[in-house]
């Protein structure tokens, strides 16, 4: 059905909303694997993202190939998450919110000021999008927005799916056991800070890869587009409005969130005002997203948990 | 020298707002195990209603700055029964996830209304004092900036005092330690909680008054004073009273000497390095004991 959109909605400007709302897939998605399924709330998610879009741009406005961004965008992620991890991960609750936060504007400030790097707020301008070789076809430039859009369904696809096959995995089940009962799964022998950051990691390198896809379509890259703290609001009301800890619920939430400011246009100013008051309801009257009206909370679907997890491990 | 000292000075009086946010901030989460992500908007709220009790009402600026912090106080009050309302009952992860995204929320809420009642422009608190250059030795102050400095550290003695030997102070600090403990000996623990928001938002917004009156306000203010607050008090360890005075000053110093030598845009960096530093080292805090 995704592959056929373009063919429904022609015009560019939809196109454009839905390869947004592929690329926030990709963020909803991965923020959602360390803070719905670990439960610790990341502020510094944005800032991988980020990471990824500058990493790719240098690369690719050095001359290299935008695939070869994408490997660096990749690698550059993997290495600082699990860098940061180190620090990070030992601490819970409101240490690991604020140390998150703190990791995020640390490279924001760095994003701004090393303007001989990064030009500072005006940002790297001119990003090239990728080229594709397809079997028959030959080299193609995707310049097109068509093109762009299955380049980035698909890649969102790839993710959601590795997503999901992670939290079916035993790693999965080991990060809802910890989230839900951290002394207990201690006590049946699960390493919390192996686990954690492997959540890290493949959140972190996730949203590097999402980072990557935001750089090569928007074609710039700012402090303020890709390192800003209103991202990282964003990402966790796709999250919080989906219904976190689900792997539909992020879809939903990134659909929500990338078309409700269309929807709120005629309100003006006062558009992020009612972004506040819609999270304010929601978190009182709703907290685990569109998801719960389903019935599908989160820790309801796991219980009973501990009672596989304590046999698999005799087994 | 003569440069250090009057780096030490400027970091003194920048220092001393951060101890005003930081107090507040630190109280907040030691009593109610709330990081408020709101602080700052207590902040920016208090300045705004300083700015227009002096300019449209025309109110003496001291009147203002009390008036003003009474009724950001009061609010306080009104956003502590918010999040007590619907978060009683819920488990440590559920509380945590409810009390940071609730007060993210109306962080976003005040800053945007106020945007765009107010309107984006800067402004500054007509005060009525000096602010012309006074040289003393070899550091050049202002009247204002000396003010700014004996309102900080005299609340904050008077509130540490407070805490230490006035009944209700060490009912505060029984709850600290342990609510259920404090509450089965017949501690009101709403009343604590509702006290706390009150002396925490009261304590933020005469900060944002005295620095709307020393440079300017604008809506968005609350979000960078915000993360100094967490700057400082995780440097002086989460939910210590002490750690958020000592922490609130070395942050202001050592801000205000790095930008002798680093580039001006760095130095906004610097917190937020010194944060993860801090947690690397000495997760605890500089002052602090371990309340996680």
């Amino acid at each position: 059905m995704l592959a056929i959109l373009p063919l429904i909605f022609s015009n560019e400007y939809t196109l454009h909303l839905l390869i947004l709302v592929a690329i926030n897939v990709i963020f909803a998605s991965s923020l959602n694997l360390i803070s719905g399924y670990v439960g610790e709330l990341s502020l510094g998610h944005a800032a991988f993202a980020g990471l990824g879009a500058y990493t790719t741009a240098l690369i690719s406005l050095s001359g290299f190939s935008p695939w070869l961004g994408l490997a660096g965008a990749v690698a550059v992620t993997l290495v600082v998450s699990y860098l940061f991890g180190l620090i990070v991960i030992r601490l819970r609750g409101a240490y690991f919110v604020i140390s998150s936060l703190a990791f995020q504007m640390a490279l924001f400030y760095t994003a701004s000021n090393w303007i001989g790097l990064t030009h500072g707020p005006m940002g790297l301008l001119n990003i090239p999008r990728p080229g594709l070789w397809i079997p028959g076809v030959g080299s193609i430039q995707l310049n097109s927005k068509v093109s762009f859009y299955y380049l980035s369904v698909i890649i969102a696809f790839v993710i959601v799916m590795a997503c999901k096959r992670l939290v079916r995995s035993p790693i999965g089940e080991t990060w809802v056991a910890i989230r839900e009962n951290e002394k207990l799964s201690a006590a049946v022998g699960l390493d919390r800070t192996k686990y954690v950051t492997f959540a890290f990691v493949f959140a972190a390198v996730f949203a590097g890869i999402g980072g990557w896809l935001l750089a090569h379509y928007i074609q710039v890259v700012s402090p303020g587009d890709n390192m800003s703290f209103d991202l990282i609001i964003g990402m966790i009301l796709m999250v919080v409005i989906g219904g976190r800890g689900t792997i539909v619920g992020p879809i939903l939430g990134a659909v929500v969130v990338t078309f409700l400011p269309e929807y709120l246009r005629g309100m003006g100013n006062w558009r992020l005002t009612v972004y506040g008051v819609i999270l304010g309801v929601l978190v009182i009257f709703l907290p685990h997203g569109i998801m719960q009206l389903w019935g599908i909370g989160s820790s309801r679907l796991q219980q009973g948990l501990f009672a596989g997890l304590a046999v698999k491990r005799k087994g | 020298m003569q440069d250090l000292l009057q780096q030490v000075f400027n970091g003194l009086v920048v220092g001393s707002v951060y101890i005003l946010m930081a107090v507040g901030l630190t109280i907040i989460f030691g009593v109610m195990k709330i990081v408020n992500f709101a602080h700052g908007e207590f902040y920016m709220v208090g300045a705004y209603v300083a700015f227009y009790l002096v300019s449209l009402a025309g109110l003496n600026f001291f009147v203002a700055l009390i008036l003003a912090s009474v009724l950001v106080g009061l609010f306080g009050i009104l956003i502590e029964r918010l999040i007590n309302r619907f978060g009683k009952d819920m488990a440590e992860l559920e509380y945590t996830y409810f009390t940071i995204l609730l007060t993210i929320a109306i962080s976003l809420v005040l800053a945007n209304t106020v945007n765009v009642l107010a309107g984006p422009s800067q402004h500054q608190i007509a005060t009525g004092i000096s602010t012309a250059p006074i040289q003393i030795g070899p550091v050049v102050v202002s009247e204002f900036k000396l003010l700014v400095i004996v309102i900080a550290f005299s609340l904050s003695m008077i509130f540490g005092l407070f805490l230490k030997y006035s009944k209700f102070g060490k009912a505060m600090r029984a709850t600290f330690e342990n609510r259920e403990a404090a509450a089965s000996v017949g501690i009101n623990t709403n009343i604590i909680n509702m006290v706390t928001f009150a002396i925490g938002a009261a304590m933020a917004s005469i900060g944002g008054i005295l620095v709307g009156a020393m440079f300017n306000i604008f809506p968005f203010m609350g979000s960078q004073a915000s993360l100094k607050a967490f700057a400082v008090v995780i440097l002086g360890g989460l939910g210590s009273f002490i750690g958020a005075v000592v922490g609130g000053l070395a942050l202001g110093i050592i801000e205000s000497i790095a930008s002798g030598y680093f580039a001006v845009g760095y130095k906004e960096a610097i917190s937020f390095v010194l944060i993860i530093l801090v947690l690397v080292f000495r997760p605890e805090g500089l002052a602090g004991r371990i309340s996680r």
